[in-house]
């Protein structure tokens, strides 16, 4: 029978060993859709971030890839076994995973019993249980907390002792659904670069829901932008930043700038006013242009020597803080939005109404067919 | 204001004399809701978490009629289940009728559905998520069932209090059912009705207060369970 087994996998995959894979999965609520994935996979030893807006069913998929619930269709293999139906064979591949939620849901006990749980559910004995519940809490800079009772603790700690409890079973995959999204921004930032160094340290194959871009990009390989139920775009980390494949997913990622771009000739496009000497990809007429705002620069009007070969003249149209750079919203013919420095704003008199120079590389710019349809399907909205 | 002070007086003089009519009534009472609590908790904890639980058609009729249940007046149930147990009822064979064994029957019928309401709002209110992380932790449906009950032993104990509270406090059903036969039947709040339409007013004060010292020590034991490990 193994041998049989080994075989037959054997044959199908060549390239490195498979976590996870899933296809066709489909989610329906009473007669709504959910959520439709046709494939998706998650590498040994890698991490894949499951990104999109609230209700875009990120953690319903998460759900059903850890096996917490059943998706309406669709085939799912985890760890090289073929998901079935009966309750045995999907306990025992749970137990070789572990899941991390948003909130850190710890039972009313000591912080040790809490972390010791599923290795209590797996029958561990008690030496083994007390030696690995004490490293992982060390781990996770929360070993002193160990007797006290687990609703005493801070919001950070709990969830500090809500990862242990699930690194401490050592697993071969883990799902983190959202699991700074009850902490602050320090406190978020100060454990995911913890977080970051022990998954990088273990090599656990992990998915990550997060709705946020930065998590992503500290933490995973690859990405799966999720949106209305359906994965847009699954590619490496870099790839879905710098390349979105729609203008969907370029929306949600933040590009601020997305220009109509329309071919006026052979080699030749027209952005706002101006036209460029820019080869469309044949069979496109239009497109948008995915231009980041830190890649518009700003100069003062009637600058001979603006950075960039497209230069645009523009009207301020008002100023946002954002963060410590400020977004200035342009008019360019096209809205256009830059990012500038406080001394940038100083130096050029950056005000509602005075005109400038916008420029930028069209190295800088990604076109994406402007009509590229967005997957239709009803949105649900439910949390997360 | 007299025959008050008087009563009471009396009725310590009883309690503390240990009178053994006093006691046996006591003891009677106690063993026949201790019992008929016991079986509600053994059936309704269960049955309640089913139905905080999970989803099924027909679960909001259930809720319904169970918390219609909680309000089960006592001499309704004793009548119901007098027609049961007598000779020419259904279950006559069973020859229960005027025993403490009907008076237990009876008192299950009041006790269950308070247990089986209560311990399903417990676990409702339990954070529906918390399931799916025990799941998540590799917890097996019994595992799982197991934390959740942990997780609500607070409220669930409260709801064995207020069943052994419905079923100790009740007259009608035991009345109906047990037939207050002295020595055999007659249990503190029977009693006190008879003793009482008696005259026997020091009696009758005395097992009053014989019924709600019972009351109070059974309630302070199970409190005295239920918050040991509350303190952080």
């Amino acid at each position: 029978m193994d041998g049989q087994a080994v075989r037959r996998s054997g044959g199908r995959d060549v390239g490195e060993p498979l976590a996870l894979s899933l296809s066709a999965v489909e989610v329906q609520y009473r007669s709504r859709r959910v959520l439709r994935v046709e494939s998706l996979q998650l590498a040994a030893g890698s991490t894949l971030a499951l990104l999109g807006p609230n209700g875009s069913g990120k953690s319903t998929l998460l759900r059903v890839l850890a096996l917490l619930e059943r998706p309406s269709a669709g085939s799912l293999t985890l760890l090289g076994e073929p998901v079935r139906d009966g309750e045995g064979q999907r306990l025992a591949l749970r137990r070789r995973t572990a899941t991390v939620f948003q909130d850190p849901l710890l039972t009313d006990q000591t912080v040790f019993d809490n972390v010791a749980m599923g290795l209590r559910f797996r029958g561990l004995g008690a030496g083994q249980i007390e030696r690995r519940v004490g490293q992982w809490l060390a781990r996770f800079g929360v070993g002193h907390l160990a007797a006290r009772r687990a609703r005493s603790l801070s919001g950070g700690e709990a969830q500090r002792v809500s990862l242990a409890r699930a690194f401490v079973l050592e697993p071969e995959i883990l799902f983190l659904d959202e699991p700074f999204g009850s902490l602050d921004l320090q406190g978020r930032e100060a454990l995911a670069l913890e977080l970051e160094a022990i998954l990088r340290e273990a090599r656990i194959a992990t998915v990550l829901v997060t709705h946020d871009r930065g998590e992503a990009q500290m933490l995973a390989d690859q990405v799966a932008v999720l949106l209305d139920g359906r994965v847009a775009q699954c590619a490496a980390v870099r790839t879905v930043f710098e390349r979105p494949a729609t203008p969907a997913v370029a929306r949600f990622l933040g590009v601020e700038n997305l220009l109509p771009v329309s071919r006026t000739g052979p080699d030749e496009v027209r952005i706002a006013d101006r036209v460029l000497p820019l080869a469309l990809p044949p069979g496109m007429a239009r497109a948008l242009a995915c231009l980041r705002a830190e890649d518009v620069h700003l100069s003062p009007e009637g600058t001979p020597d603006a950075p960039g070969s497209v230069r645009l003249t523009a009207t301020v149209v008002h100023v946002v803080p954002y963060g410590v750079p400020y977004r200035v919203h342009l008019d360019a013919g096209v809205p256009l939005i830059a990012l500038a420095a406080q001394r940038t704003l100083d130096r050029l008199g950056v005000a509602p109404g005075v005109r400038l120079v916008a420029s930028f590389d069209p190295g800088a710019l990604h076109l994406l067919e402007s009509d590229a349809p967005d997957p239709p399907l009803p949105v649900s909205h439910r949390p997360g | 204001m007299d025959l008050l002070f008087d009563g009471i007086t009396h009725a310590f003089r009883l309690i503390l004399s240990g009178n053994p009519q006093v006691m046996e009534i006591m003891w009677l009472s106690l063993r026949v809701s201790g019992i008929a609590t016991l079986v509600s908790l053994v059936l309704g904890v269960p049955l309640g978490m089913v139905l905080g639980q999970s989803r099924f058609p027909g679960r909001r009729l259930a809720l319904g009629i169970i918390n219609t249940g909680m309000g089960l007046p006592p001499v309704a149930v004793g009548l119901f289940v007098s027609l049961f147990l007598w000779r020419s009822g259904p279950l006559g064979f069973l020859d229960l009728i005027y025993t403490p064994g009907a008076i237990i029957m009876a008192q299950c019928i009041i006790a269950l559905p308070v247990v089986i309401g209560l311990t399903a709002a417990a676990i409702q209110q339990l954070d529906p998520r918390l399931r799916l992380q025990l799941l998540g932790l590799g917890a097996s449906r019994a595992q799982t069932l197991r934390f959740l009950l942990r997780e609500a032993r607070f409220s669930i104990i409260a709801a064995i209090m207020a069943g052994f509270g419905a079923v100790i406090s009740e007259v009608g059903a035991s009345m109906m059912v047990g037939g207050n036969i002295l020595h055999y039947t007659r249990v503190l709040t029977t009693a006190t009705v008879l003793e009482t339409s008696k005259g026997n007013f020091d009696i009758a004060i005395a097992l009053s207060v014989v019924l709600v010292g019972l009351t109070f020590m059974v309630s302070m034991l199970l409190t005295v369970l239920q918050q040991r490990g509350a303190e952080r």
